[in-house]
């Protein structure tokens, strides 16, 4: 696949952390591209590493973090070579980043319109009264009933679904290419999480917007995304479209994920879990980061990292026993 | 099957007034006293069969948490009755609740919390043996009381010298599990239980807790926002929305023919595994607060079918189809 057909390119991306005791890696070589308007499920649980990665897009991985190696090719431009005043330009205006908790995009202190304005003003030359409009439209966009009224309100007047919805509007005031969500439904009730999420989709249809979704909820992600790349200690393991990752799974760990899910087993029924528990980036055993809880680890996956290749069912996956 | 615990009319209120400072309000030109209440739970009535697993779900806000305190009498009631065994225990003091303090047990949600960080694992379990349990067991059994009920929660009993923060989030739960075990328990209220844990965890400690159920006789009381964990554990279910039960069922008939407009909403909102797009019921307007509870029906202001008498009246838990009792009086009614 052309690098420069696709919106986004991430090649090996590494990101470590340089702490006293020595470099934690976070994310090890992770690569994954993502087509215009395309939406892809960032999954894994906690500790994989999926929420830095996201981070690490726009390079906002705070000290002692940073990134040690691979490209992200977006709209032209390698983002890891850029210096941080052209990060600034592309940050909040190409590529917009939704968090879990909306308070930390919505400043307490000032109103929802006055937020919006200022995040126009910060990328448009445009006087204050058309950034206005384009924010009553974005806030229209977003199903907020008497959007007027609301622009002169604050974020404590709002419940945290109603939040959520600023925050996406606010990510869409520059009609992005791309939107980067962290987990943005998870601190939300299950009926206001269907309907954020369905919002979400919608937007990134009509809108034509590139979708990276972050969660750990398969259940979520196999709803909005076409494309799924499953992460685990700070590796890929699989990738592969929504439609085959959840039906016709390849790598263990993704099937022992989806064994462990009880929508899966009949009801009253044992369901399968995954023994042990994920090693923390300090502790991650030589050879296949999964191999200690795989049930069909063999001596090759305790010597060699698996590659991330193309295998028979049509996906990408880290694995030596199904080559 | 006969009732372990009855929930009788049980009603729960939290004063937020304040101070007589805070409390004070001008109004029209005249300084008022406001009182700021949160209704939590109101006149909710539900039975615990022994041996089933009755969850109780809702959305956050929805009073499901304060009404699993308020069975454990953590919380006293402000109106109605907790029996355990026909015996009422919603009225007994301090010495009193100790014997049932041995036969009900909890579980918490946030398995950081609700272990003491000052204490080794092995104080942790011992403590409540000691205390509940004192006269019955000696003192040389204790020990091995503890390594015992470890294996059986599968936490390796050589670890019981350390600390709380040395272990991992599901290990944190497993002793939590431990520790409500210790003192041999009837009833076991997890409040909860898995939902800070990663789903591979999940799956480990629902195996753990449906096992136990088995080979102890246990009788849960579930609390949980996760259906389809819910789904899967369940004999009965019990669906709390702003303070009331709206509908209580076996887990089967909520799940295949869920009846009330709010399970029925709640339902079609879960995200199934491998169906693309959304189809789910959506409900009219914001949540309302427990504060100011709405008249009549507490759904009404979201309901599409709510009418006059649904502003006025509040809905008693009548049977329905499939053995269900639901508060609804469009269903009463036979409108749905």
């Amino acid at each position: 696949m052309n690098n420069r057909d696709q919106l986004l390119s991430v090649k090996d991306l590494s990101i470590s952390f340089k702490l006293r005791r020595g470099a934690l890696t976070a994310v090890n070589r992770v690569s994954f591209d993502l087509a215009k308007g395309e939406r892809l499920g960032l999954v894994g649980e906690s500790g994989a590493g999926k929420s830095v990665t996201g981070f690490g897009i726009l390079n906002l991985v705070s000290k002692p973090g940073r990134i040690t190696g691979g490209s992200i090719h977006f709209e032209g431009r390698d983002l890891t070579r850029l210096s941080e005043e052209e990060l600034r330009r592309i940050r909040g205006n190409r590529i917009s980043m939704i968090f879990q908790d909306p308070m930390m995009t919505l400043n307490p202190v000032l109103t929802i319109g006055t937020q919006m304005e200022e995040t126009l003003l910060a990328h448009r030359n445009i006087s204050r009264r058309e950034a206005a409009a384009i924010a009553l439209d974005r806030i229209r966009k977003v199903a907020i009933s008497s959007p007027e009224k609301r622009l002169k309100q604050y974020p404590h007047e709002f419940s945290g679904g109603m939040r959520q919805r600023i925050v996406i509007a606010i990510a869409l005031l520059t009609s992005p290419a791309l939107i980067i969500a962290d987990e943005p439904t998870t601190a939300l009730d299950v009926t206001i999480q269907a309907d954020i999420l369905e919002l979400l989709l919608h937007l990134c249809e009509s809108e034509q917007m590139g979708l990276i979704l972050i969660t750990h909820d398969l259940a979520v992600v196999s709803q909005v995304t076409d494309r799924i790349a499953v992460m685990y200690a700070g590796m890929i393991m699989e990738t592969g479209s929504t439609e085959q990752i959840i039906t016709k799974p390849q790598h263990p760990y993704t099937r022992g994920l989806l064994g462990a899910l009880p929508q899966n087993i009949p009801r009253g029924g044992r369901l399968k879990q995954i023994p042990g528990v994920m090693p923390s980036p300090s502790s991650i055993p030589p050879g296949c980061p999964f191999g200690d809880r795989c049930l069909s680890c063999e001596d090759v996956c305790r010597r060699e990292v698996p590659p991330l290749t193309p295998k028979e069912a049509g996906c990408l996956a880290a694995c030596h026993l199904l080559d | 099957m006969a009732a372990l615990v009855n929930i009788q009319n049980i009603s729960k209120h939290f004063d937020i007034s304040g101070s007589w400072l805070e409390r004070l309000r001008l109004v029209d030109g005249k300084i008022r006293q406001e009182h700021t209440v949160v209704r939590a739970v109101n006149n909710v009535s539900l039975d615990v069969h022994e041996g089933e697993t009755l969850s109780v779900v809702g959305e956050s806000g929805c009073g499901k948490s304060t009404l699993a305190r308020t069975v454990m009498r953590l919380y006293p009631p402000n109106e109605g009755r907790v029996l355990y065994r026909g015996k009422r225990i919603d009225n007994l003091d301090s010495n009193g609740m100790r014997t049932y303090r041995a036969k009900m047990q909890m579980v918490f949600q946030d398995p950081y919390a609700s272990l003491n960080p000052r204490m080794r694992v092995r104080q942790i379990l011992q403590e409540p043996i000691r205390f509940l349990r004192g006269g019955e067991v000696p003192k040389g059994e204790i020990h091995d009381r503890v390594a015992d009920i470890m294996l059986q929660v599968g936490v390796d009993p050589d670890w019981q010298d350390r600390y709380p923060h040395e272990f991992s989030g599901g290990q944190r739960q497993r002793i939590s599990i431990a520790r409500s075990l210790a003192v041999d328990p009837e009833f076991i209220v997890a409040d909860e239980p898995i939902a800070a844990l990663d789903v591979s965890i999940q799956a480990q400690i629902l195996n753990l807790l449906m096992d136990l159920q088995q080979k102890r006789g246990l009788t849960y009381m579930f609390i949980s926002h996760d259906l389809s964990v819910v789904k899967h554990i369940s004999s009965r279910v019990a669906v709390m929305y702003l303070g009331t039960v709206c509908e209580l069922a076996g887990a089967e008939a909520v799940f295949e023919s869920p009846q009330h407009p709010y399970t029925r909403a709640l339902l079609s909102a879960i995200p199934r595994l491998g169906e693309q797009g959304f189809g789910h019921e959506k409900l009219k307007g914001d949540v309302p607060t427990p504060i100011k509870l709405p008249s009549g029906c507490v759904f009404h202001s979201r309901c599409r079918h709510a009418d006059k008498r649904c502003t006025e009246q509040i809905p008693n838990l009548l049977p329905a189809a499939n053995g269900a009792r639901v508060a609804c009086h469009a269903i009463e009614e036979q409108r749905i």
